[in-house]
């Protein structure tokens, strides 16, 4: 396991995925800014990041599915009330959407899965 | 009507200023070449959300020197617009479901037990739409069309309000790779799966944009931050994924068949 191999792949990382959740270890949620540190740092949870990284064996369906809902909550509590979504003939609001996410309607399910092939572009750079 | 007044540089002094209230612009919906006729309705019975792609679609239609054809969008109109052009392609833009497609105001355009089919044969049809794909497209195609593109699922865009729809690159980019299709047709590009995967590369490439620029951009004078910027990319993952080019014998993406 190289350093190198690390500083590698977080420089493929976009700059905007950079402090987001993206890799996930015992239920724990890691941005490439954290895995970075970890890594640097030398400590356990680095080497086993590392590991996971090198070996491409990132994360169960599961994870990615409860990993894509975590990190469209956080945008959605985070995004200014005047960014808006058409759907359709319908128009929300980040929190209407939210409200979709939690209820598990269709449109909320379309975006979990179109959050689920973000996550797996970025982690097959 | 209200009066203004204020001090003319270099002037008199004093001008007095009569000003009017804002008046709309009359509806330009329907344009047209002799390639090309794109319907853009832009009012869907209060609902609000045709507004922000109709702007997009104006500039093209406008930048590849079409004419005003109709100003409303209404089945009427572009029936007639159509017969009267005969042209290549068909690009319309509105809402639609699995068996249909509407115009101005939600008025059916197409639908699966046959409504306006008799247009198509032998044209490219595309509609910026949700769902057509799944089930009007393939009946498009036994119409006789010689292309169809559509999205299979719903058509996703991320906007800011309080901007107007073409006032932001945020606003108009969930609108672009749709358009690229358009663009190589009227390059003279033939190869449909050349026009798919340039319009998939426009969506990728956008994403890449907002990867690295998020924060170059503005919405109504405020940067767009990072959550914007990841909305937007999801959309814009969901709008690639979901588009459909069908034509006779075939599609893009190629269907997958498991043998028995």
């Amino acid at each position: 396991m190289s350093r190198e191999f690390i500083e590698s792949w977080y420089a493929r990382m976009p700059r905007l995925e950079r402090a987001q959740a993206l890799v996930t270890l015992d239920s724990v949620a890691y941005t490439p800014d954290q895995v970075l540190a970890e890594v640097l740092g030398g400590t356990p949870t680095g080497a086993r990041l590392q590991a996971m990284i090198e070996g491409r064996s990132f994360t169960t369906a599961e994870d990615k599915y409860a990993l894509a809902i975590a990190r469209l909550k956080e945008r959605l509590a985070r995004m200014a009330p005047g960014t808006k979504v058409t759907v359709g003939t319908r128009t929300l609001t980040p929190a209407e959407l939210r409200r979709e996410i939690d209820q598990g309607t269709r449109v909320g399910r379309m975006f979990i899965e179109a959050e689920v092939k973000r996550v797996e572009e970025v982690l097959a750079r | 009507m209200g009066i203004a007044t204020g001090s003319l540089v270099g002037g008199v002094g004093l001008a007095i200023i009569l000003t009017r209230p804002a008046v709309a612009a009359p509806p330009a919906q329907v344009w047209a070449t002799p390639e090309v006729v794109i319907a853009i309705p832009e009012h869907d019975l209060g609902y609000g959300s045709l507004m922000w792609g109709a702007c997009v679609l104006r500039q093209f239609a406008e930048g590849i020197g079409s004419v005003l054809s109709a100003e409303l969008a209404t089945p009427e109109s572009v029936r007639e617009a159509i017969l009267e052009v005969n042209p290549k392609r068909f690009y319309a833009y509105g809402h639609g479901e699995e068996e249909g497609f509407t115009l101005e105001e939600v008025e059916w355009f197409f639908d699966s037990a046959g409504l306006n089919l008799d247009l198509v044969s032998g044209h490219h049809i595309h509609l910026l739409s949700c769902l057509t794909a799944v089930n009007l497209g393939h009946k498009i195609i036994d119409a006789g069309a010689a292309s169809f593109f559509g999205y299979s699922q719903e058509f996703l865009s991320w906007h800011c309000d309080r901007t107007a729809p073409c006032g932001s690159r945020f606003n108009e980019a969930s609108f672009y790779g749709d358009i690229r299709i358009e663009e190589e047709f009227q390059k003279g590009e033939t190869s449909l799966e050349a026009i798919f995967c340039s319009a998939i590369l426009q969506f990728d490439q956008e994403i890449t944009y907002w990867e690295e620029h998020f924060d170059e951009e503005a919405c109504n004078g405020m940067a767009i931050d990072e959550f914007a910027a990841q909305a937007l990319i999801s959309g814009l993952i969901h709008n690639r994924d979901a588009l459909r080019c069908y034509f006779p014998g075939g599609q893009f993406p190629a269907e997958v068949v498991i043998e028995a």
